[in-house]
């Protein structure tokens, strides 16, 4: 019928070929093939305990709260303590401070750690156990005793508990937290956020019993007897002495006692000491004990410390902290001995060559003096209580498994009678670390015990698979990815903007870009996961080119099959 | 970011898998978001050139818009001739869009151009320009830049002469909307599609288009290069209203150096640092002369969030 207002009366009609092209299969014409593969982003490899940055920065972006968390929880159950106490080692190589300003990470972690606290108070989310599993499908429900209440113990009793094992947690102080309520100062860490992570833990039904002290032996042989594992968590806290004359002299203290005490019981005698107070050692223990001591009003605070600045192995945040408080610094100087009648009177100090942390110390001959002081704070480093645990001979260790930097030791000769299980991790394994990899310690302990009672693949449900080794690659460089289909941005506040920022190096985020760019409309959007349609993909590389998430790459596979196994 | 690119991601697509584009085309990618923005009820005219071929030699068809395929020089005219057609046969809202390449343009095409333009037609002019006659074997053509090597204008002579400026010829014509795009910006291109759409008379669109076999360039690196036309300033984001009002619609934050876009492409292998220079100063005369030009800069952020 012609339209009414077709003065001629005639149809039109332009005729259109008959067959779409699609009979072409122009993916012969191919000699690279796109493939799509999952790299590590530079801040989760940065990151101690491997955490999926771009994973919940994706979630985030779209105001998903709870996607969030259930991402951040795989890594890391605890991200309000290391929002406010991590060193935030994530944001040190944040490819986003190539183009404009690194991702405030630890930031948008701390959010969801207090977006969990708040959940978790309200009993909005649930801690236990993991809908994927059922526990005791492959047996009686399994019990362990976690011993030590650090970062470490906490972390491995969260992860056991969620998947469905009965946990208790054995303190030999009177509170629970380890060095999180021991060692960090509150104003990096605030004690009512550890105290709310600690509630609901127990919340969930983790039991903790403090005050008790486990001790090798017939102690441990009872907890061996009615656990079916011991995980031994005990930190690296043990002290360590300079071995010079006069460390046990009053008016010596240690580092940690001096901090625990100040952060337990409130002890302040140390701080009231008038004179001047000399802290002996370069790590955090000695850099946040000399920030105690100034912040709770001691008048004339110093870090001795035998190498350079560049060489204090307290973190620089520390470092400032300590500087901000008031502290001063004397460097490449080193204690001979402590001296006093009855009490300590002062110190014989000498000078040292300046020398790289690496590098063999040597004396300036001739130009020891006396340092008067009325108090000495020694941080001489610390040992695992492994050693304290086990002060003749530590049983022989068997390295477990050991992932990048995360290791946990098995202690097979503990208990060889019911063939229990022991193991050790956290700083009792690595020597004094931090929270990240302690968590890490712990979630890696969570999972071998995983395995060993229910078989291999347990728990894969929950942690994912591969993650592992997804790590083991080199991270994804700048030059990999895209950048340019951001608008240049500064740092935001509001969690949505500041997360999408983030590139999700490493990890396709369904942005379109490849479906969008193929000129020969050979990546499929439909399902929503931007396949590759080999049949006519003619392989010219924009894709991967013009990827922003650098997930693409081209690469000479021998068959089409290759291609669809990844 | 992503605002960009999925805000257009609920139009139909128009292309099918299977044309014979070389593999990195950047016009067949380019007329594949071009027609999904037109959409159903358009006619495309295609003069002789790559697209020709790429729209399918009959019974296939790469295209699932209506496609009227004509001689050379003729585009403008079929596709004045087709529009006034369709306005008697009741159909004036369907779009009559022409697509040539730049021979079809700046050479053989432009008497009828002219001719189409002075009398305003009701149509859309698109030129995909890839700077040179590719379909036939990389001729030079009067849009093949200065210093590029073409079969006809064999290294180490290379071609002489300057591009011609299409975009101030048809100004000079005083059509009601003229745009420069490539899709390297692909939300100003569909946006300025989408604004010609609703504009009646001659609208007239040059598109920046790289052909990696003509170029010398990799496949991969169209976009690419079409980013860096447009950073370097060697080919400025612009419209032209009325043939007066001269809109610049991107301003790069940091101009790439010509070279760094010249290095990436055997047509320049024999150029010369003189040649650099001169390309690198005549780019920057002729922002110059557009920046005092254009009444207004428009960064339209919309474009870009
Ligand atoms: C002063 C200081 C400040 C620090 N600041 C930071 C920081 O800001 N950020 C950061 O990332 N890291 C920091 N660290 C490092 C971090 O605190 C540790 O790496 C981390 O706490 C180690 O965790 P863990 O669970 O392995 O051991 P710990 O936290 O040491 O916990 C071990 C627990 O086991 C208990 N225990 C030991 N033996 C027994 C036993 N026989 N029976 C029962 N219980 C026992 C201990 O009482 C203790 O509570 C700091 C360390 C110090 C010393
Ligand atoms: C009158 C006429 N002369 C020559 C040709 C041969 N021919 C077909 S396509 C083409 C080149 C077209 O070049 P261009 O317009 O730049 O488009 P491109 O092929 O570069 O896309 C030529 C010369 C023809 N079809 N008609
Ligand atoms: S841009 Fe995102 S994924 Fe990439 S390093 Fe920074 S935070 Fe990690
Ligand atoms: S371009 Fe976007 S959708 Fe495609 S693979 Fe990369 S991140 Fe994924």
């Amino acid at each position: 019928m012609p339209a009414p207002d077709n003065v001629l009366g005639i149809d039109f009609v332009i005729s259109r070929g008959l067959e779409p092209t699609l009979v072409n299969h122009t993916g012969f014409w191919r000699f690279l093939t796109p493939v799509r593969e999952e790299k590590p982003a530079p801040c989760r490899q940065d990151c101690p305990l491997g955490n999926g940055i771009p994973h919940w920065m994706q979630k985030l972006q779209e105001e998903d709260w709870s996607g969030a968390w259930n991402v951040m929880e795989r890594y890391n159950p605890f991200p309000a303590l290391t929002g406010y106490a991590c060193y935030g080692y994530c944001q040190e190589n944040c490819n986003r401070s190539f183009y404009d300003e690194g991702l405030d990470i630890r930031e948008l972690e701390k959010a969801i750690g207090l977006w969990k606290l708040e959940q978790g108070k309200a009993g909005k989310i649930q801690f236990r156990p993991f809908e994927g599993i059922q526990p005791g499908v492959q047996g009686a429900a399994k019990s362990v005793a976690v011993i030590g209440s650090g970062p470490t113990g906490l972390s491995a009793a969260y992860y056991l508990n969620r998947l469905g094992v009965n946990v208790q947690v054995f303190e030999k102080l009177p509170a629970a937290g380890g060095l999180l309520a021991t060692g960090i100062p509150p104003e990096r860490l605030p004690r009512e956020i550890l105290q709310q992570e600690l509630g609901l833990l127990q919340q969930a039904g983790v039991s903790f019993v403090t005050g008790i002290e486990v001790a090798a032996g017939d102690n441990l042989k009872m907890l061996t007897d009615s656990f079916d594992a011991v995980l031994l968590t005990v930190g690296a806290q043990k002290r360590r002495f300079l071995g010079i004359p006069g460390e046990r002299l009053p008016g010596v203290y240690n580092a940690l006692d001096f901090l625990r005490n100040l952060y337990l019981d409130g002890e302040r005698g140390l701080i009231q000491n008038k004179g001047r107070v000399l802290v002996i050692g370069g790590g955090n223990a000695a850099l946040d004990a000399a920030s105690a001591l100034r912040r709770q009003g001691a008048a004339d605070v110093w870090v001795v410390y035998r190498r350079g600045r560049e060489a204090l192995l307290a973190h620089e945040s520390e470092i400032r902290a300590a500087e901000a408080a008031g502290v001063r610094f004397l460097f490449h100087t080193r204690p001979l001995s402590l001296y006093g009648e009855s009490a300590l009177e002062g110190v014989r100090v000498i000078k040292t060559r300046p020398s790289r942390r690496e590098e063999e110390l040597h004396d300036l001959t001739g130009s020891d003096y006396t340092l008067s002081c009325t108090a000495v704070v020694l941080a001489a480093g610390s040992e695992s209580g492994l050693n304290d645990l086990f002060p003749q001979n530590l049983p022989p260790m068997q390295p477990g498994v050991e992932e990048n930097l995360f290791q946990i030791l098995e202690l097979p000769a503990v208990c060889p009678e019911r063939g229990s299980l022991c193991l050790a991790a956290g700083d009792a394994v690595t020597g004094p670390q931090n929270i990240a990899l302690a968590i890490a310690g712990g979630r890696l302990a969570a999972r071998h015990l995983l395995e060993r009672f229910y078989g291999k693949g347990y728990g894969h449900d929950f942690f994912g698979k591969d993650e592992a080794q997804i790590l083991k690659a080199p991270p994804v460089s700048y030059e990999q990815l895209a950048p340019h289909y951001y608008p240049h941005r500064g740092r935001s506040d509001v969690p949505r903007e500041e997360a999408a920022r983030c590139f999700s190096c490493g990890l396709c985020s369904h942005c379109g870009i490849c479906w969008f760019f193929c000129p020969d409309v050979a990546v499929e959007k439909e399902s929503g996961e931007y396949e590759i349609l080999l049949d006519y993909c003619k392989g010219c590389g924009i894709c991967a080119a013009e990827c922003p998430a650098g997930v693409l790459e081209m690469k000479e596979l021998k068959s089409d099959a290759d291609a669809v196994e990844r | 970011m992503k605002k960009t690119i999925l805000s257009q991601l609920e139009l139909d697509e128009k292309l099918f898998s299977g044309h014979s584009a070389c593999p990195g085309c950047a016009a067949v990618l380019t007329v594949r978001h071009i027609a999904r923005t037109l959409g159903e009820d358009t006619v495309l005219v295609i003069t002789a050139s790559c697209w020709s071929v790429i729209a399918g030699a009959g019974p296939l068809r790469a295209l699932d818009i209506s496609v009227v395929h004509c001689p050379f020089p003729s585009g403008a005219a079929v596709a004045s001739g087709l529009k006034k057609g369709l306005q008697r046969l009741g159909s004036p809202e369907t779009r009559v869009v022409l697509l040539a390449g730049d021979g079809g343009t700046f050479d053989i095409g432009l008497q009828g151009l002219s001719g189409a333009a002075e009398r305003n037609e009701d149509i859309i002019f698109i030129c995909y320009d890839n700077e040179a006659y590719m379909n036939t074997g990389m001729q030079r053509s009067s849009a093949t830049p200065y210093a590029s090597y073409s079969t006809t204008t064999p290294a180490p002579l290379v071609n002489k002469n300057p591009k011609k400026d299409i975009v101030h010829i048809m100004a000079a014509h005083h059509v009601p909307y003229i745009a420069t795009a490539t899709i390297a910006y692909p939300s100003d291109l569909v946006a300025k599609i989408k604004k010609a759409m609703e504009i009646r008379g001659f609208r007239f669109f040059h598109i920046f288009s790289p052909c990696p076999p003509g170029w010398g360039s990799e496949s991969h690196k169209s976009i690419e290069l079409s980013r860096m036309a447009v950073e370097t300033r060697l080919f400025p984001l612009m419209e032209v209203i009325g043939g007066r009002e001269v809109v610049l619609n991107y301003l790069p934050e940091k101009y790439t150096p010509v070279e760094d876009y010249l290095r990436l492409q055997g047509r320049f292998s024999s150029l010369e640092p003189g040649h650099v220079m001169m390309i690198q100063e005549n780019l920057e005369r002729n922002w110059d002369y557009l920046q005092r030009a254009s009444k207004r800069y428009r960064y339209e952020d919309e474009y870009w969030s």
